[in-house]
This record gives structure tokens, sequence and C-alpha cells, in this order.
């Protein structure tokens, strides 16, 4: 159950292959993004930008980038502040790791979600086990690895800008998914990504700004047993370069 | 002697009259096996339904209770072993739930709606069932710091205003963000990670795995849909196993059509699966070995009589014999274990002798078997009294095996002699081969004694030198079927059971009881545990009786509480307006005139759970109440037998607790059984003499000894089943030694029959020491033993007569 409430913290992955923290909208400003006219109904025909953002996404194998998340919620009047490190690896999936104020590390690939406290315990849900966390995970994935296709089966996609400056909005079509995420808004400049954002029903906010990211990262076999799921995946994944 | 008059009826009329009776009897027995489970196969029915000891009388209950019943189905597509089939096994579930008569209740995960009155049922009482656990984890943290008393409430107020600081900081909290103005105590979330703990464990029942609830991945990499389910009939009964498993079968082969593109295959587990696997093998192999045991019989007494009339004669009576002596125990007893059945086709072996005897006595136109029975009205009787008598006494007995096989044996003995005398009158002699002894009558002289005494000094050294161990061991009872139980253990460890917990109930004379022994069980856990040892059980979600009056007192004793959490938040950066709903709902808590017992929530609780931790407690109203701990193995060890006694905590293990059940029973059988043998060794000596009545019962304690020593040797403990195979040794080998010691009797008939009769004996036994089952393969060792030696002895005795 409780594995459940993390399903919020799948929302920051589409980060992963951001390699700077260029100029970009902010989320509160970016309500727009989500007017039907900028709907993209059919994924055979992306505007060429967001179509050039998922080809960026595709190319990387393995991501380094250090992010600051900010939280806004109505009961507390100042806003909560993160940080951590996500590594990414096309193969083993997403690795979150806060590191302040309490360090934890998420784990997202294709199987499902890992909470893993400081300690090593961990609390472990599988994506089949719940629907909704399978169309995050889906989401995500498809997402970093720059596969557009399952995005639009789960997700409305609307995009708004150009090259310079670009808005992708996501609202999950499953309910529940998008009760507890709320809408999803990435924002980048080129072809980086420079923030993700949470807008709930409720108001409250979560907005992750996110560094100068190392692309094609080298991972040892520690950073895999500490950041994800398995050790290093077969094929020698982020350890021959 | 003189010819026989002319019998007053035809031999084919005493057949036909006999015949007709033996029918009577198979129909009345029919008839009563009617009834459903009469024949069972289940070791702890045979132990007695009134069992005293609460921990039996609970395995008992856990056995055909809900415990019992649940069904474990994990599915695999072949095509595709990394992909779980969810989706068929929902549609299994949905066939399952079809049936609910075959099916009480299927599971393979939370549907929205499921979840849903979950999470609404714990937010509705979160005050009810966890403000005494916030309460006694915030004293316990006031403890820590080394502060004594009951915890300050501004304490209190700070440090709960900082740990909801730090959950805003958590990945969940964004999800709970609108739940929080209701709940900043943090109830919920607690309740949420303490239930995903509880879920995960699998417990006894099998709930979650490594991944999540109902889904796994096992050891060769194969993921699996996961299926919980609970059938509505016991699983040690009929109902509970073949139309299940056809209904199982059925759906399965359902879902297979409706997924064409997936190879799907099930496995299955369940205690209903291993008792029809018992009984279905244990059935086979006893129909061969007994239909084995009396062909040999019919064949070796085909060859000892040369004439088919001899079945006639010997076993119509038998048959019939056995047949009523079940419908009365049929009658007498519930339900009557397979051990006993089988033991019951041994009586063949046993009664024949009588048989035998009086046939070898007859001759056709010199002595009819009227007058054979007459001379031998004393040997036969006292032969078949011997054998009664320590049966007899079994029935003193509380074990229900004992008193089955007790009674079973003793009538089928007496209506077997009875029969002989009323029917064999009637039966022409039949013409015998010409025994080859000289016909001098048996005397058991000096030397003879002499040669007895080194014998029975001999064997008491022997048992002296192998030393014989006592003792039981139930799961040698119970046949198991090792492939089987390997199966069942993995299918198991896919629903999250680990080798390395164990189960533990608590038990009280009732649900109240139970849970405040729970509640000891836990206070010793969480003081001795190692952060690495682990109990779970549903105090993680429901609160002690202790612990909600603690939480009660001191609510009360601090009325300035609310007020001081409404300032520390306040002080701590927080919206105090956000928080209004809670104190709301606080106060009203606090003030209300009936604070709710949460015990009182067991049966609510019931329902919104999820189907596997439904079975973490005893039904309502059911006496012994338990509730089920899971732990380490380690941490289990921590807790002495002594404590444990006190706190009412029993391992689901029973088998030490049966085994040492069995040993007082066996000391019983053993005490009874002695007392009757002495009684009727007693009379022996006053009927026959010091010198006959002696040898009478001498030569069967020699056979009992050497067969003990022998069983030492051969490294077997001595249980209840072999002290019951002495005792029927004895009884057999005592026939024998009648037989031949009895004044009246001529040797050569004496040594036709006594060879005959211990042939047929070792032929019955011999066979069955071919059985899979340990503890008949044991039975039959002993018997054989004892009654092997006694043949001999009575060879070298009659040698060794003057």
């Amino acid at each position: 159950m409780k594995r459940l409430l993390l399903l919020p913290a799948l929302v920051l992955v589409s980060a992963a292959n951001a390699q700077n923290a260029p100029q970009a909208p902010l989320a509160t400003e970016a309500a727009a993004v989500y007017a039907e006219s900028h709907r993209v109904l059919d994924p055979a025909k992306l505007p060429p930008a967001l179509r050039s953002v998922f080809n960026r996404l595709a190319e990387a194998d393995t991501a380094v980038i250090p992010f600051i998340e900010t939280r806004r919620m109505g009961i507390i009047k100042r806003p909560v502040e993160l940080t951590g490190t996500m590594r990414y690896s096309k193969k083993a999936g997403l690795s979150i790791a806060y590191e302040q104020p309490k360090p934890r590390v998420l784990i997202i690939d294709d199987i499902g979600l890992i909470e893993r406290q400081p300690d090593g315990r961990e609390r472990r849900i599988a994506k089949n086990d719940r629907p909704e966390l399978t169309v995050l995970t889906d989401v995500y994935l498809n997402l970093l690895r720059g596969r557009p296709v399952g995005l639009f089966g789960v997700c409305e996609v609307y995009f708004l800008g150009d090259s310079k400056g670009w808005q992708i909005g996501l609202i999950p079509k499953d309910d529940s998914l998008r009760r507890h995420t709320g809408r999803v808004l990435i924002g980048g400049a080129g072809r980086e990504i420079a923030q993700i954002a949470n807008l709930l029903e409720n108001g409250d906010t979560r907005m992750l700004r996110l560094s100068k990211s190392e692309i094609d990262a080298k991972f040892s076999p520690s950073v895999f047993q500490s950041y994800f799921r398995t050790t290093a995946p077969q094929g020698g994944e982020g350890e021959s370069r | 002697m003189d010819a026989a008059p002319p019998p007053r009826l035809a031999p084919w009329w005493a057949t036909l009259i006999l015949a007709a009776f033996c029918a009577l009897g198979l129909y009345t027995l029919l008839g009563l096996q009617q009834a459903a489970r009469r024949v069972t196969v289940d070791v702890l029915d045979l132990l007695p339904a009134d069992q005293r000891d609460p921990a039996i009388a609970l395995a008992r209950q856990a056995a055909v209770g809900r415990p019992g019943r649940a069904m474990l189905f994990a599915l695999h597509d072949a095509k595709a072993p990394q992909q779980a089939p969810q989706a068929a096994a929902q549609k299994f579930t949905t066939a399952l739930r079809a049936e609910p008569k075959l099916f009480r209740a299927a599971f393979c995960g939370f549907d929205a709606p499921a979840r849903e009155r979950l999470t609404k049922f714990f937010f509705d009482q979160r005050l009810a069932l966890r403000l005494p656990v916030w309460f006694e984890t915030k004293a316990r943290a006031w403890q820590a710091e080394g502060k004594a008393g009951a915890p300050d409430p501004a304490w209190m107020a700070e440090k709960t205003a900082a740990e909801l600081q730090e959950f805003l900081a958590t990945p969940e909290a964004m999800a709970m963000s609108d739940l929080i103005p209701r709940d900043p105590l943090l109830l919920l979330p607690t309740f949420l990670g303490d239930l995903a703990d509880l879920a995960g464990s699998g417990l006894a029942t099998g709930a979650g795995s490594g991944d999540s609830g109902l889904t796994a991945t096992g050891p060769d990499g194969i993921a699996y849909a996961l299926v919980h389910a609970e059938i509505g009939a016991s699983p040690l009964e009929e109902s509970g196993q073949t139309p299940v498993f056809a209904l199982v079968k059925a759906a399965f082969e359902q879902i297979r059509q409706a997924h064409p593109e997936a190879d799907l295959r099930l496995r299955i587990g369940g205690t209903n699966v291993l008792a029809a696997d018992t009984r279905e093998r244990v059935s086979g192999e006893m129909h061969f070995l007994t239909n084995l045991s009396l062909g040999g019989m019919i064949l070796l007494l085909l060859f000892a009589f040369r004439t088919p009339l001899a079945f006639v004669h010997l076993l119509l009576p038998i048959l019939t014999a056995i047949t009523w002596a079940w419908a009365a125990c049929f009658a007498l007893f519930g339900n009557v274990h397979l051990l006993s059945v089988i033991f019951s086709t041994i009586l063949v072996g046993v009664a024949v002798d009588y048989g035998i005897l009086t046939l070898g006595y007859g001759e056709p136109g010199r002595t009819s078997l009227r007058e054979a029975l007459a001379r031998n009205r004393l040997t036969l009787t006292m032969g078949c009294l011997t054998g009664v008598s320590g049966f007899l006494f079994m029935l003193t007995n509380e074990l229900p095996l004992l008193r089955q096989m007790g009674l079973s044996v003793a009538l089928g003995l007496l209506f077997s002699l009875s029969i002989y005398f009323l029917y064999l009158p009637w039966m022409p002699a039949l013409r015998l081969p010409p025994a080859s002894a000289a016909a001098t009558h048996f005397t058991p002289g000096g030397r003879l004694w002499r040669a007895i005494l080194i014998a029975l000094a001999a064997s008491a050294t022997l048992v002296a030198i192998a030393s014989p161990r006592w003792g039981d061991n139930i799961r040698s009872w119970q046949q198991e079927n090792a492939k089987l139980l390997e199966d069942q253990r993995a299918i198991r460890a896919l629903f999250g059971r680990s080798t390395e917990d164990t189960v533990a109930l608590s038990i009280g004379d009732d649900q109240k009881a139970a849970l405040a022994r729970l509640e000891s069980l836990n206070a010793l856990c969480a003081q001795r545990r190692t952060p690495q040892e682990r109990y779970l059980n549903l105090a993680r979600v429901l609160p002690s009786p202790g612990q909600a009056a603690a939480a009660r007192a001191w609510f009360s004793a601090q009325p300035k509480f609310v007020a001081q959490l409404k300032a520390a938040f306040d002080e701590a950066g927080f919206e105090g307006e956000s928080f209004a709903p809670f104190f709301a709902d606080l106060e009203k808590f606090l003030t209300s005139a009936s604070l709710p017992d949460p015990a009182t929530l067991l049966p609510s609780l019931r329902e919104v759970l999820p189907l596997p931790l439904q079975n973490l407690w005893s039904d309502e109203g059911a006496r012994p109440a338990f509730f089920a701990t899971a732990l380490s193995k380690s941490l289990f060890e921590k807790i002495t037998p002594e404590e444990r006694s006190r706190i009412g905590a029993t391992p689901l293990d029973q088998t030490p607790t049966l085994n040492a059940a069995l040993a007082r029973y066996r000391d019983a059988a053993f005490r009874l059984a002695s007392i009757g043998l002495l009684t009727l060794n007693f009379i022996v000596i006053c009927i026959y003499g010091l010198r006959r009545g002696g040898f009478m019962v001498v030569l069967p304690a020699v056979s009992a000894l050497f067969a003990t020593a022998m069983l030492g040797f051969l490294g077997r403990e001595l249980g209840l089943l072999q002290v019951v195979g002495l005792l029927l040794g004895i009884c057999l080998s005592s026939d024998y030694s009648i037989f031949l010691g009895s004044p009246g009797s001529l040797p050569t008939n004496a040594r036709r029959s006594i060879r005959l009769s211990a042939c047929t004996t070792l032929l019955s036994f011999g066979v069955l020491l071919f059985s899979s089952n340990p503890a008949l393969q044991s039975l039959c060792l002993t018997v054989t033993l004892v009654v092997g030696c006694s043949l001999v002895l009575c060879e070298v005795s009659q040698r060794l007569s003057d």
C-alpha cells in the first residue's frame, strides 16, 4: 500500500537525459500548453521539435543528472526542498537518489518500482500488480527511450513551442494516476530538458530543476548494485565506455 | 473315534445361511459407509476430537478450518515466462468465485473497489485503530531519550510537527497531500506501511511475494500470477477435493481457450491436494498389498488342504466376522482411520488359526468337525481370549486409533470363533494330507524348560545390549509424497513464505484472551529482537487492549495537548487552519463517551482485509481462539518454553506436541494391554498348571523380547505402533503355544496347525512390509519378528519335548 504512494515520484523520470539547465518556461506559467489546440493526437505526425526531443532522448545509453526538487503544498508556508541525483541506464531503468534532507533511492524499471532505504531495506512493487503503475512506467520508459507511441496510449499529449523553447504536457488517462500525479509538464529548450513539474488538482505543485547532466557516464558494478535493481546488465552497458 | 452321526442341517444350508448373514453384514456396512468421510487418512483424526491439549485441538481446527482451506494457484505462460499472465489469473479467479459453494473466496489482487473499501475503513477508523499505536511509538521514543514517566505533551507536539515536516520530504508525501490536513499524525501512511509489511510476510496462509502482492518470480526466473482461494468444505473431506479439483480443471481449461496465444500452466497448492494424493496412493497400494496377501493366503491354504472347500470352511466365517466387526466399528466411531482398516485385514491371518486347528483334527468318517471343536473347545477359547483381552483393554484408551483397532480386532476374533463354533459342526470334515510326525503327546519337561529359560535370559540380554529407544514420530504415520511436498513448498514460497520464519499461534480461551496473549508475545519480541529479526502479526494494524488503554489514559490526563499541537504546527511553519478538520475529528473522538474497543472491529476488519490476511486470527466465537504471528525462527527460539507456556505462544508445527501425545497414549496402551495379558496369563496358568501354563506364557514373552531386541539392533524406535505390534504378536504366539501345550492336543495336528497359522500370518504381515507407509511397515515388522521367533520356538520345543 505504501508502495503505491511512491507513484508520484515516477514523474520525475523523464528528465534523465537532460544535459544542461537552459532557460525554460516555468510550470506555473505553462497552463497554456494544455489548450486543446496544442494537443498532439497522432504519434505518427509529431511536430518536428517534439520529434527532435524524442530522438535526442533515445540517443543516450546512460546519464547522471543532479537535481533540485521544490514542493509547494497548501498546508505549509515555506516550500519543501529536496536535492539528489538521477541515474539513468537504458537497460536497467532509472534511479532517483535523494540525498537531502533524507537519503532514499527510488528505482523504476521494466519490472516495477523499488524504494531502497540507506540501511538496505527495500519496498518493492511490480508494475503488473497495479495497472496505474504499469501506465506510469510505460510513460517514463517510453519517454526516456524515445518511443512516443506507447506514451499516446496512456496519456493525452500536448506540445507547445519551438526548438528554442518548448513544453510537453501530459495528462494521464487513468483516473487514479491522474489523482496522484496531477498533470505533468516537461519544459526544455533546444534539445535539453530543464524542468519537470507536477500540477496537482488541489493546487499543490512539485517542480524539478535539472542541473547539467553527464551523458553516457560509466557505471561501475557498485553503482549498479547501489542504485539499480540488479548488478550490471548483460552487454556491459556503461562499463565498456 | 466313532463315525459321526449325519448332521441335522445340510452343509449347503448352513453355508447358505452363513452367506446370507455375511451379505446382511456387508449391506449394513455399506449403508454405514454412505455417510461422508468414513475412512480418513489424516493423522489428526487419530487423535481424540475432544483432545484436551489446546495446541493439538488448534492443530485440528487449523487443518479443517480457514487456514486449512486455503488453496494457492500459480499461473504462468510457458511461451512468455517473463510475463506473469495477470489477465488470465483474473479470469480464473472470476471462474472460481462463480461457484461460491465450492470456493468461498478467491483473490488475485485488489481491485479498485476493494482498495477503496480498505482505505476508507482505515481512514474512518484511523483514530480508534492507529492512535494507540501512534502514542506507544512516541512513548517509546520518549523513553529512548532517557526520560521517565509519561511523555510530556509539549514534547509530543513538537515531535509530531517535526515528523510531519520530515514526511513532506518523502516521495509519497505529494500523493497524500489531500489526506494530510485530516491526518497530520500520519496515522494512515504508517498503517499502509505496516499493512504492506504484513501482506508481504507470507505468514501461514501465503500472501505477498518479493515484488508484489500477487505476482511473483520463481527461482527459475519464471513470472507467476498468483491466486489465493478458500474452499467451502474441509480439505480432508471428499467434498473439499473431487468437485473442487473438477472446477479448477474446468476453469483452467476455460482460460486456456480464452488465451490461445499463451501456453498457460497451472501449479496448485493446498492441504486438499496433499490429502487427496495421500488417499489415492494409500488406497491403491493397500488394495494391491491386501489382495496380494489374501491371494497368497488362499494359495497357501489350497496347498495345505488340497481342496477349495477349505475356503468355505475357513474364510467365509472370518469374512462374516470382519464384516460385522466393522459394522460395529463404523456405527460406534465417526471416522475410521485407514491404518485401522488395514489392521483389520490382517485379522484374517489371526482368526484363521482357529479354523485351521479344528480342520486339522477332523477326519472324514472318523472325527467330525463337531467333535474336533468339542475336543479343542478350551484350547480355542483360551487362544481367542488371550488375543481378545489384550485388544479389548485398548478400548479404555482415549486414542481413536487404538480404540478402533482394539474393537475391530477383539470383535473380529470373538465373532470368528463364535461363527466357527456355530457353523463348522454342520460342515463335513475334510480329507487332509497325512501328517508326518509321530502322534505322541507334547509334554514340557525339564529339558525344554531349561532351554526356554536360557532363551528367556538370552533374549533379555539381547534387549539390554540393543537398548531400543522409546519414541514416536507422527510424521511417519503419514505416507508423504516427497516430490509433491517439495512442489507444495515451492508454491508456498512463491506466495512469500520464508524458510527463515516460523509461525506461532497465540492461543487463548476466547478472542479477547488470545489478543492479550498476542500482546505479551509482541512485548517479548520487541524486547529481544535484533534489527535483522522480525515478527509480524495483526498487532501491526490492530492495537492491543493494553495499547488502547494506555493511549486513552494519557489523552485523558493531557487535556491541553490539542492546543499544544496546534501551536507546534504553527511554529513549524504549517498553515494551522489547514488542519481544522483533523482537530475536529480528534476532539470528537477524545470526548466521546464510549471509546470503541479496537477488538470489536475485528469482524469488520476481516471483511476489508485481503483474503490471505483474513486468516491471521481464528473465526469469531471459535474456542480456543488464536492469533498467528510470523516471526524469525531465531527470535522465537529466544523465548523459553516456560515463557511460551505462560504467554500461550505455540508453534503452528505441532509435530513435537503430537509426538508427546502419542508417547502418552503409547504408555497407556502398554499399561492397559499388559494388565489384560497378565490377567489372562494368570488364568492360563490356573487352568493348565504351572508347567504347561508357564510354557504357554513364557514362549510368547521370549518371542516379544527377541523382537524388541531386533528392533533395537535395526535402529527402530519403540513407538505406539510397535507396542501394538508386540501385543498382536504376543496374542498370535499365545495361540501357538496354547495349541501346542494343551494336554489334549496331538503334536502332529498342532504342528501342522501352527506351521500353517504362522505361515498365513507371516504372509499377510510380510506382504505389508513392502508398504511405503513407514508406520505400517514398522508395525508389520514387529509382528513378523514375534511370530517368526514363535514358530522357531514351537518347532524347537517339540523336539525338546519329553
